[in-house]
């Protein structure tokens, strides 16, 4: 018999009923070990235990977080009255409702006005609640509602010893072989406890690779062994390179500041790319301000840096780089203000759009994603253009997974002097690294709970 | 941007009958991709280089092609118009286009298409009406010569549409929807269209009058565009086309399109070498004809609508549609061009391995965070964006460690010691790539701390002269400076929900 379970029985043997943490508090163990010693001695049929489960009302992390800043709906009248659409999203997606809803605040105008005084409002019955954990039927359902508490469920065991173990003799058996053990040779006589295999052993915390990190090194194996060329540039780009250069009008929609970062200050533009760069600006779009092309952004694909390669390099080479690039959006479950983006090119006199086809059939192959669909898409600086679907059984549907296509004459040209074939693609990482792990969200790739890169599965 | 089409008006636009499901196939691999199907609806993607998809029109005349049941140049009835346009002044908008067609019968689909394609072209291809603006009037309440005419604001003067009394030009750009929005466009003088007998038509790019416009009964068009640039003739193709894919007779007035085709040189060998496939010289006129384009064995043959198509890749493109995305094998050719890793990247994936030996998970913040978190001790030459829509994401971050200070404290409630690292780019004020490490738990210590950057170091080749750093963000005496970078114990002020004493260091991994 282990010790321990000798010391529960003995303690048992005298006593009546106990619940396993008060068994642990009265024998300074630890109550895991309690509950552990206490299963084993009742499989042995020494002792008899049930089990009872209780509930009790916690806060939420949201919760902790409320106690913490304070109501939404209250936060919100701090700062009015305010426009609509300046107000932080966080207030707008759930204090506004409810200022609304307690007729706190109205909307007039695109402006939110208080109607009442801050000071003046007291404490909420969801405040109130949300402190004590107590309070009537209607504050608990609100606070459930908005998700600041749940209900936990609180599992207890008892035991008390059965007639069998309480006329047992007990005797400790050995737990752990020692080097005392071995060296005296005293093993020999010793009576071990057995393993108990069932139980859980000692929780480890494991160091671990972030995901996104496992999937840029799986992609940079495959582009290696394809023979590319790997590569990393700036985030800062100017929007020469990140847009001029790719012969994106500087009318185009994408360059509104609305999708796109800027930096302040200016970049400086290569004198002689940029003098033909604008030659074909202005042969198909009319006009061509430098000054436009000078603006400093956050690269919005990695593609900026294709187009420098292709002016830096003699064909045949293949290159490829996983960089950040950056959106200008509010997030959400699938949208973040920056990705990565894995971008590769070709640049050779004898590569055909059939063979754009083989690289990229034969990167999602080497992923493991055996059904991807290619079909036509636009981009500015591309033609013929591409999107890649990969198609998800669980989903039963088709998802994109990037853009490819052959550069345009007019970045081309103007880059190298001639129109040599160019293909290029840029596929987006995370969404990649998503349906490779089963991961739902996309906010779970960044600022990520502990818990999930501690115990997620290497593979879907 | 996305076009609403209603299923059963496609269908009866289509040459056979059609199912869904084979439309849906047929709009994917054309490049309009389906985003979604309720029901009767479907929404599909257009690309920006194909206003003439903007209407079930043109995407069933599109289809009619790709399915094979109608190739080649559409085909429409044509004659010259019997309305005349003259030019008296045209400074401001100086592109226009005009044409009419006749004999429609109108119906609930007509009108909300027409509504459709207006708004569509207005927004995309129109710039919000600032490049091109397009306008459609009944012709049969239109007295034609029509004279297009400049005149100062407060000249002008008709009921706008939608409106119940006359209003100056003045008062329209300040007290109507549409004068309010596009104001910026026009400046002290507008052009005006104006018939025989002086009813006004429209005052573009703002507003048409209510005497013109279009209604239920309307039988006979008078379409316009005006603009800053050419390509109102394909403005006024696109809705002319759709319109007589509903029956209607297309007259040509001038200036505007003449609905002829343009010749544009296309050398197909050259096309078969880029795209990697080979096509018999019998099929070529079929591959051009599903994409409604003719071919004469030397030139392509544009239909008017179709402004995109000018040069030999535009064409390649198109045969590469009609090919079939989904015909292209996969070819995969030799080469001999070896691949090369970066070895910046080589060394942070060995350091990630030496870190998670040491027992520390490896976590990702974003590059681009917000002052609050950044500037919590008073730092300053923060790179920011100008315009960035939240403030959580509008400053790049010019150190690792806060980001693993945010990410302790949202992990609050997972298990300690919590060991962590984020090796990553930081704009200091150049881009850099450093490696963070936190320790937090109730122990966290000096030791500790030092001795992972210890073994690091070993590990790196690094030789580092440690000396007393004061730093705001440790607390005072309790951190070390060497070249590379810096370790100690984080001030208890910028603890906050962590509650727990945290460690931590920030190095650089580029050269000294």
């Amino acid at each position: 018999m282990h010790p321990l379970e000798a010391k529960i029985l003995r303690f048992l043997k005298r006593k009546k009923r106990f619940s396993t943490q008060e068994l642990a508090q009265a024998l300074g163990i630890k109550p895991e070990a309690a509950t552990r010693m206490s299963y084993s001695l009742s499989r042995k049929g020494l002792v008899s235990m049930d089990k009872q489960v209780t509930t009790k009302l916690v806060r939420t992390k949201e919760g902790k977080e409320v106690m913490k800043k304070g109501l939404p709906e209250k936060r919100l009248m701090k700062i009015l009255p305010e426009k609509l659409d300046n107000l932080p999203a966080e207030l707008k997606a759930t204090g506004l409702q409810w200022a609304i809803k307690h007729k706190w605040v109205k909307l007039s105008k695109g402006k939110v006005e208080p109607i009442k005084q801050l000071n003046k409002l007291g404490w909420t019955k969801e405040e109130l609640a949300l402190k004590s954990l107590e309070g009537d039927e209607e504050a608990i359902k609100l606070l459930k509602r908005r998700k600041w508490v749940e209900q936990v469920k609180k599992t207890e065991f008892f035991v008390e010893a059965t007639k069998r173990g309480k006329e047992i003799k007990i005797k400790d058996g050995i737990t752990a072989l020692t080097p005392k053990l071995i060296a005296s040779g005293k093993w020999k006589q010793a009576e071990f406890t057995p393993f108990a295999p069932t139980d859980p052993g000692i929780e480890q915390l494991p160091g671990r690779i972030h995901p996104l990190t496992e999937m840029i090194e799986k992609v940079r194996k495959i582009f290696l062994g394809m023979g590319f060329t790997e590569s990393a540039g700036s985030m800062i780009e100017s929007s020469f390179w990140n847009f001029d250069a790719l012969f994106v009008p500087q009318d185009h929609p994408a360059r509104e500041m609305q999708d796109t970062f800027y930096l302040s200050g200016k970049s400086r533009l290569p004198k002689q790319i940029s003098e033909k760069v604008k030659a074909i600006h202005k042969q198909n779009w009319g006009s061509w301000d430098p000054n436009q092309a000078m603006k400093r952004v956050l690269r919005t694909h990695v593609t900026a840096l294709s187009a420098k390669e292709i002016y830096e390099n003699e064909p045949p080479a293949k290159i490829f780089s996983i960089g950040k690039i950056f959106r200008n959006e509010t997030l959400d479950y699938k949208h973040l203000a920056e990705l990565y983006q894995i971008d590769g090119l070709v640049f050779d006199e004898k590569v055909t759009f059939d063979d754009l086809f083989g690289y990229l059939k034969q990167f999602f192959l080497e992923l493991g994603f055996d059904k991807i669909r290619i079909r036509p898409a636009y981009f500015p600086y591309t033609e013929p253009s591409v999107e890649i679907d990969v198609y998800f059984p669980e989903k039963k549907d088709w998802l994109e997974l990037g853009g490819a296509g052959m550069f345009r004459p007019e970045v081309v040209e103007p880059l190298t002097g001639k129109d040599c074939p160019v293909l290029a693609w840029g596929l987006g990482l995370e969404r990649i690294t998503m349906l490779y792990y089963g991961i739902n969200d996309i906010r779970k790739l960044y600022k990520s709970e502990l818990e999930f890169l501690r115990t997620r599965r290497i593979m879907k | 941007m996305i076009i609403e089409l209603d299923f059963q008006d496609v269908q009866s636009l289509l040459r056979r009958k059609t199912e869904l499901e084979k439309l849906c196939d047929a709009l994917n691999m054309y490049g309009t991709q389906v985003e979604e199907v309720d029901k009767n609806k479907i929404r599909i993607e257009v690309n920006p280089n194909r206003p003439d998809l903007v209407s079930p029109e043109g995407v069933a005349r599109a289809m009619n092609g790709f399915l094979g049941y109608d190739l080649g140049l559409p085909v429409w009835k044509m004659d010259g118009s019997s309305v005349e346009v003259l030019i008296e002044k045209n400074s401001i908008r100086p592109y226009l286009a005009f044409s009419s067609i006749t004999g429609i019968d109108m119906n609930q689909n007509i009108i909300k298409s027409l509504m459709q394609m207006q708004e569509k072209l207005h927004t995309s291809f129109g710039r919000n009406r600032r490049k091109y603006s397009i306008g459609i009037y009944d012709l049969d309440k239109i007295r034609p010569p029509i004279t297009i005419t400049e005149m100062p604001l407060d000249k002008i003067s008709f009921v706008p549409l939608g409106e119940t009394r006359e209003m100056t030009g003045k008062e329209i750009i300040k007290k109507t929807d549409k004068g309010k929005k596009f104001s910026g466009l026009l400046k002290r003088k507008a052009p005006v269209f104006v018939d025989s007998i002086g009813t006004v038509l429209s005052m573009p790019p703002i507003i048409n009058s209510e005497d013109t416009k279009v209604d239920r009964k309307t039988k006979n068009f008078f379409i316009d565009s005006t603009g800053m640039a050419e390509g109102t003739d394909t403005l006024v193709s696109i809705v002319t086309s759709a319109l007589a894919d509903r029956g209607g007779k297309i007259g040509f007035i001038s200036p505007g399109p003449t609905f002829f085709p343009f010749h544009k040189p296309f050398d197909s060998d050259k096309a078969q070498k880029r795209l990697g496939i080979k096509i018999e010289p019998n099929q070529l006129t079929n591959l051009l004809g599903k994409m409604r384009v003719g071919w004469n064995g030397s030139d392509a043959l544009v239909p008017t609508y179709r402004a995109d198509l000018n040069h030999q890749i535009d064409f390649t493109e198109e045969l590469a549609i009609a090919y079939g995305y989904d015909k292209f094998k996969g070819t995969l050719p030799a080469s001999n061009l070896i691949g090369k890793s970066l070895s910046q990247n080589d060394l942070a994936q060995s350091l990630r391995q030496i870190m998670v030996g040491l027992g520390f998970i490896e976590t990702r913040s974003y590059v681009l965070t917000s002052e609050r978190i950044l500037s919590k001790r008073g730092e300053s030459k923060l790179i920011k964006a100008v315009n960035a829509k939240s403030e959580e994401h509008s400053c790049l971050r010019n150190k690792l460690l806060p980001g693993l200070l945010d990410f302790l404290e949202i992990n609050t409630d997972s298990k300690y010691p919590q060991r962590i690292f984020e090796i990553g780019e930081v704009f200091s004020p150049r881009q850099e790539l450093r490696i963070a490490g936190a320790i937090a738990h109730s122990e966290a210590s000096y030791a500790e701390i030092k001795g992972v950057l210890d073994s690091l170091s070993i590990s790196m080749g690094w030789d580092l002269h440690w000396a007393l750093w004061e730093d705001a963000w440790f607390l005072s005496g309790r951190a070390a400076l060497s070249k590379k970078g810096l370790f100690g114990e984080i001030h208890p002020e910028l603890l906050g929900e962590i509650g727990l004493p945290v460690t931590g260091f920030e190095m650089k991994l580029g050269k000294d």
